[in-house]
């Protein structure tokens, strides 16, 4: 008889990952398939990041260098902060998981947002810590509400800016607010995942705002415009005193060597990043105007994706529109069971989303 | 009150992982296999790297790499999953099961780290004799400390031999514990677990692709009965190994000809070394089922060898520390000329340091 799971296991939902395109071409028995569900960056990796990636190779057979140092150094450069205030993650998925290891003992709190990024909840559940859930305020994190709902017993606090899957972000006066609120026993978490897309004066200096308060982790990734979602590499910034306490859970070669070097590569071609930029604003401004146009109710997003309402089962909007071959993201498990993710892709992939919704449309009405 | 008054009790006591900062050219600390992928793999790696959507999260149910580990261990598909290494896997598996660890010491010290990493309590029971498995004693301390996990490498690093059937089958039978057989070493013992899978519920196996020549990849992998396998894949991340990965591994062990030619020639290899160290004054090493051999000097002792290695370009695994382990050093096997360069290097040092 096999070993029952602790209980704070059981707790745990599956996390229900984008639908891969493989997948959809072989169950619709498709060819053509657009994949606008898990916020990747359409335009693939930097040439140069590809180039770096083929020469790692020649070194596979020997484990990583656990500390990452050249990334580590280039980041630092980068970012103007020393290297000791870096950690490299398996994504910064994983750095979200080593935090709640770090920090939380069975019962401790967590205030997350909702809806937000769900791994993070997750993360917390798994080791018995108490997600406190914070409803959101008009699609955007309610900062005063999740400052009031700091208690004794709180540790971490996890803002994604902006957040997935709203697409919105708070800003600089209202960070500062709130941290004036927040005991310098908290740890906030700014997942910055999409702060590469981000044109916005008024976004927070988060690196600045380290710099004045040891309570803060920033995490960020090669997942979104570099275009590295398939290496699994992110990384977190902090005080080193942060950082250090999260190394002594992080398993010392997390990070394989191949994506390491893509990164280092992926990070010094500013020009590329710049161009996956501009074009995510286009594809932003075309899907916006053809949604109006349509009547179609979104929330405004800085990111790389949009949530869109569509006033109906947004889960079988989605079936449908994959019978169409366009996979999107359906919100249900968030609790916005009328919305869709749609991740900005290529123009004729987001065209193609557009003709899909209004084939959709048309057929109902 | 600052945040890191509040790390949790367990791990205040663990430190990062350091990595030795000293310069070499010969690295055999890490029982990694030292040669290269072979051409014929390499020539299809590169194909399939040149088609590989990196911008899209891997396939998080591993489906083509859990496919090609199923042809390769004659396992269904819905025993396997797959970890950004091992380590991944031996924390997912305290994670999901947890309370106690009980293990056989020394042996590979990530046990300890993540079972203190995971909050739970641990239990090393000393090997015996020529590092022989105490069954009696490791049952006892997994009926006393319920429920547990018990974990065994075998071949166990870093002693580097293979503990007998019978007393592991009795431990998976008697102790009511989950039983996690880490079978890093497989390829270069021979040795299975696998057949007792269908027969033993509480049987986790463990496998590594990281001693056969993709250590810098990190793929590990799971094998155990569907129940368990489901729980696992609860608490590991959704997208743990990453796409070039699942391709490469998945490759490498559809075509597993030449890494066997190659597994073949390190074994051989590890025999030669082998017979070299036994020639050697000063230096007593055991028997290895591994890659790697460990080895003892009390005189000159190993805190010497080993700075003395690191002058000469080797770098080796001190493993110098009060108890079982005490002045052992353990040594990769190599490529023919770094061993041979490795057992010129001890000669001269041992003849030099004239305890002979
Ligand atoms: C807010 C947020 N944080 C983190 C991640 C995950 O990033 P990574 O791929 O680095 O694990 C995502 C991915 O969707 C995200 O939306
Ligand atoms: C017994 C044992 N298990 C697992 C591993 C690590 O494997 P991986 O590289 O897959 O994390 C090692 C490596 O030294 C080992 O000795």
């Amino acid at each position: 008889m096999p070993l029952k799971p602790r209980p704070n296991v059981l707790k745990v939902q599956l996390y229900e990952p984008g639908k891969p395109v493989s997948e959809v071409t072989r169950e619709l028995g498709l060819t053509d398939v657009v994949k606008l569900a898990s916020n990747e960056n359409p335009w693939g990796p930097s040439p140069k990041a590809l180039s770096a990636l083929k020469g790692s190779l020649a070194d596979i057979n020997r484990y990583p260098d656990g500390g990452g140092f050249y990334l580590k150094e280039a980041l630092s450069a980068k970012l103007g902060v020393d290297p000791d205030w870096i950690i490299l993650g398996n994504g910064s998925d994983e750095i979200g998981g080593l935090l709640t290891l770090t920090y939380l003992d069975p019962g401790d709190e967590a205030v997350v947002g909702d809806p937000a990024f769900i791994r993070y909840a997750q993360n917390v559940t798994l080791v018995g810590g108490e997600g406190i859930s914070v409803k959101l305020r008009e699609f955007t994190h309610d900062l005063p509400a999740m400052a009031a709902a700091v208690t004794p017993k709180t540790k971490l606090v996890f803002i994604a800016n902006p957040n997935n899957p709203t697409g919105t972000m708070v800003t600089q006066q209202e960070v500062d607010n709130f941290l004036h609120r927040i005991p310098s026993s908290v740890l906030v978490v700014l997942d910055e995942a999409y702060y590469e897309y981000i044109d916005r004066e008024d976004f927070p200096k988060s690196l600045e705002i380290l710099k004045e308060r040891e309570n803060i982790l920033i995490l960020r990734t090669f997942s979104k415009i570099h275009g590295l979602a398939g290496l699994r590499i992110g990384y977190g910034i902090g005080r080193p005193e942060v950082i250090s306490a999260i190394n002594r859970v992080r398993p010392p070669f997390n990070v394989n060597s191949v994506a390491q070097e893509a990164a280092l590569a992926a990070l010094d071609d500013e020009e590329y990043i710049e161009q996956c930029r501009r074009l995510n604003q286009e594809g932003y401004a075309y899907l916006t105007q053809e949604l109006k146009r349509l009547g179609i109710r979104f929330v405004s997003s800085v990111a790389n994706f949009i949530l869109v309402d569509v006033g109906q089962d947004a889960r079988k909007v989605y079936e449908r529109l994959m019978a169409e071959g366009v996979i999107v993201r359906p919100m249900g498990g968030y609790g916005l069971t009328t919305h869709l993710r749609v991740t900005i892709g290529r123009p004729e992939e987001n065209e193609r989303f557009i003709q899909a919704v209004k084939k959709l449309y048309s057929t109902r009405a | 009150m600052e945040i890191n008054d509040f790390i949790r009790k367990g791990i205040r006591d663990l430190k990062p992982y350091q990595v030795p900062g000293v310069s070499y050219s010969i690295k055999l600390d890490a029982h990694e296999n030292p040669y290269p992928l072979p051409d014929r793999l390499r020539a299809k790696v590169e194909k399939v790297m040149a088609n590989l959507p990196l911008n899209r999260y891997p396939d998080p149910g591993a489906v083509k790499l859990r496919q090609a580990i199923a042809d390769y261990t004659g396992l269904d598909t819905d025993w396997i999953t797959v970890g950004n290494g091992s380590d991944e896997l031996i924390q997912s598996i305290m994670l999901a099961f947890g309370e106690n660890v009980v293990y056989p010491e020394p042996t590979f010290d990530m046990y300890p780290i993540l079972a203190k990493v995971t909050g739970l309590s641990l239990k090393g029971i000393p090997l015996g004799d020529n590092f022989c498995l105490d069954d009696e004693a490791i049952i006892q301390a997994a009926k006393e400390n319920q429920p547990s996990l018990i974990f065994i490498s075998s071949p166990n690093n870093p002693t580097g031999n293979s503990f007998p059937r019978e007393k592991i089958e009795r431990i998976i039978v008697e102790s009511g514990a989950l039983v996690i057989c880490d079978e890093a070493y497989y390829e270069f013992s021979g040795e299975s677990f696998i057949p007792w899978l269908a027969q033993y519920e509480n049987l986790i196996i463990l496998r590594t692709l990281s001693k056969l020549g993709l250590a810098g990849l990190r793929v590990g992998y799971m094998l155990a009965s569907p129940s368990i396998i489901r729980e696992i894949n609860k608490v590991k991340l959704p997208y743990n190994l990453n796409t070039v990965s699942q391709e490469i591994a998945a490759l490498v062990l559809t075509d597993f000809e030449p890494i066997s030619s190659q597994i073949k020639e390190i074994v051989a290899q590890r025999e030669e070394v082998s017979q070299c160290l036994k020639a050697l004054p000063g230096i007593d090493s055991f028997p290895s089922r591994t890659n790697f051999i460990l080895m003892r000097s009390n005189l000159p002792g190993a805190d010497y060898i080993w700075s003395e290695l690191v002058k000469a370009g080797i770098l080796i695994k001190n493993l110098n520390r009060e108890g079982a382990l005490k002045d052992c050093l353990r040594v990769s096997i190599g490529t023919h000329e770094e061993n041979a360069a490795i057992i010129s290097a001890l000669n001269r040092i041992v003849f030099d340091s004239e305890i002979v």
